[in-house]
């Protein structure tokens, strides 16, 4: 679905990523691991196209987009909830939703998919002609993600996805996030700073250190790695890690990764 | 009893003026982050146009001013393409002091082509001296027409902005340009066309004030401005419905103000002048923005964020 390949990109003078290759293979969930300041935020917005690829490629559904505005990477089906959810604040939740499928057409097929996405996110359905800045911080995280959703998009890319949410809304959200990708079969890139969490649910990770990536592998073998419970899971060896733990070897280099897409492995957070 | 009332009527005409072109600074300012000086000379400037368009080859009244219509909505997308969007990550305040420059070669321009212009001239309209009463109160007719014109568009651009995927889309992209962009939404666009229906407010608007004035000059719209703006600022600058408030309550205040000083001095200072009313407005207005410095709704904080 999405391979990058010796991607470089930053701000001003400044080279943030130093040549990132990855690969999000169609219908899995990817977590994206790093701690602040390792390029996350970067690699998402220069995947969006909102900051310009300097050099490398960004292959979407075999096409080059390195090159390509936002607009039109948006109408190929990349979508991004981006960190600080960046809603509309005075527009209601309804607009909001509305906006996300601004490059759509067909009234009854958007309002099918506002439908959708409430029954997703029922807590949103009472709040509808409210402005959003109205929404308190689950909630924003939920008409986030139901924006996204809005757009159809192919590849749905979750910045952050836990900042500043209550662990328990935490989990109903990745709870919606699974089903939409297991049932739905909708391809994400999750950025998540609670390691444990991404890990539960991801089926590939990927592991960023000032700007480059460092580790990758199945979510199993990676929560296993010593230098992994070290710097993220920040713990005593192989107590939190799911049950299927310690199967495998993390894998330093950058071939193409094996996916499973089978839900059983995953440590039952469905 | 009557008089106060006919005082309110023409506060309420100038107020509703005011509060048409307070509603274009805010148009610009919450999609552009423009803070838009050059608001009265692009009013004046399509004016000055349908002034020449009337007295030079004689158009008739209402296709020339169909002309200059369309002329606004050019002369919006040229500032917007030429002007603005150079500079749409300036600084704010570079933005609004730019936009001084702006109007300086706006008015030099109009000044260069139709030098007649740069003194006092009158403004012809089909209107001039006719008059409406309504029960003992008198309305010229360009009065009415300022009102319902006003009434009329504030009522269509509210459908626009409330209800069609455009308008939403422009208060989507005021609202936050990122996230505009990620919806797909072609922010470009979106400022042009801002820029050309706020210079076509601008252009209504002056071309209703000259109706009333029926002399105009260059800069004629320089008075103007300044109090449409003190509106635009009174309704806290980030909405739309504040803007037209604002502009009404200085409309009325600037109306009200004339009645209670008219005949008064203050030892050889006569009160009634139009300056010292603008100078009670003005400290009006600051001693106001000291007790609520976001406006009289006290909305969201007065810079876009």
């Amino acid at each position: 679905m999405l391979r990058v390949e010796g991607l470089h990109a930053g701000y001003g003078p400044l080279e943030i990523l130093h040549g990132i290759s990855l690969e999000v293979p169609a219908g899995s969930l990817v977590a994206l691991l790093g701690a602040n300041g390792a390029g996350k935020t970067t690699l998402m917005r220069t995947l969006m196209g909102l900051l310009p690829t300097r050099s490398g490629r960004i292959l979407f559904a075999d096409q080059e987009i390195q090159r390509a505005g936002v607009e039109r990477r948006v109408r190929l089906g990349l979508a991004l909830v981006p960190e600080g959810r960046e809603l509309f604040p005075s527009l209601s939740v309804r607009e909001n939703l509305l906006m996300g499928a601004f490059g759509r057409r067909g009234r009854a097929a958007i309002e099918s998919d506002i439908e959708r996405v409430l029954a997703y996110f029922p807590a949103l359905k009472a709040r509808l002609s409210l402005p959003a800045a109205s929404l308190s911080g689950g909630e924003g995280q939920m008409l986030a993600i139901g924006r996204a959703l809005m757009g159809q998009p192919r590849l749905l890319l979750i910045d952050e996805l836990s900042q500043g949410l209550a662990p328990a809304i935490v989990e109903s959200v990745l709870a919606v996030l699974l089903r939409l990708n297991r049932q739905e079969g909708l391809t994400m890139l999750l950025v998540e700073q609670n390691a444990r969490k991404a890990l539960k649910v991801a089926n590939l990770a990927y592991v960023l250190q000032s700007g480059s990536l460092v580790l990758q592998g199945r979510p199993a073998e990676l929560a296993a790695n010593p230098i992994i419970q070290q710097l993220y899971l920040g713990g005593e060896a192989s107590a939190e890690a799911p049950e299927d733990a310690g199967t495998g070897q993390v894998s330093l280099v950058s071939g193409g990764p094996a996916i499973s897409n089978g839900a059983e492995e995953e440590g039952g957070n469905g | 009893m009557l008089a106060l009332l006919q005082i309110l009527l023409s506060g309420l005409v100038t107020g509703s003026l005011y509060g048409l072109l307070a509603l274009g600074i805010v148009l610009i300012y919450r999609t552009t982050g423009v803070l838009n000086f050059a608001y009265g000379a692009l009013a004046a400037t399509v004016t000055c146009f349908l002034y020449v368009l009337l007295t030079g080859p004689h158009l008739p009244f209402w296709q020339a001013l169909l002309l200059s219509l369309l002329f606004a909505l050019l002369l919006g997308a040229v500032v917007e393409r030429g002007f603005a969007r150079p500079l749409l990550a300036a600084p704010i305040l570079t933005k609004a002091i730019a936009t001084l420059a702006l109007a300086l070669v706006l008015q030099t321009v109009v000044q260069a082509l139709w030098p007649q212009l740069t003194s006092p001239v009158h403004f012809p309209t089909p209107f001039e001296g006719q008059a409406l009463r309504l029960g003992g109160l008198y309305l010229s007719l360009a009065d009415g027409l300022a009102l319902l014109t006003t009434a009329l568009l504030l009522g269509l651009l509210q459908l626009f902005l409330q209800r069609t995927r455009l308008g939403i889309a422009m208060r989507a992209t005021a609202d936050s340009l990122e996230a505009a962009r990620l919806m797909g939404i072609p922010v470009g666009l979106i400022f042009l066309f801002a820029w050309m229906l706020a210079s076509l407010l601008a252009a209504i608007a002056g071309v209703l004030i000259a109706a009333r004035q029926t002399v105009i000059d260059v800069q004629f719209m320089d008075p103007v401005l300044l109090l449409a703006f003190i509106g635009a600022v009174l309704g806290g600058l980030d909405r739309l419905a504040g803007a037209v408030v604002g502009g009404l309550v200085v409309g009325l205040a600037d109306n009200v103000l004339a009645l209670l000083l008219a005949g008064h001095s203050l030892g050889t200072l006569d009160l009634g002048d139009p300056g010292i009313r603008q100078t009670l407005i003005f400290a009006g207005f600051v001693l106001l923005l000291l007790l609520r410095p976001r406006g009289l709704f006290g909305g969201a904080a007065l810079r876009r964020v």
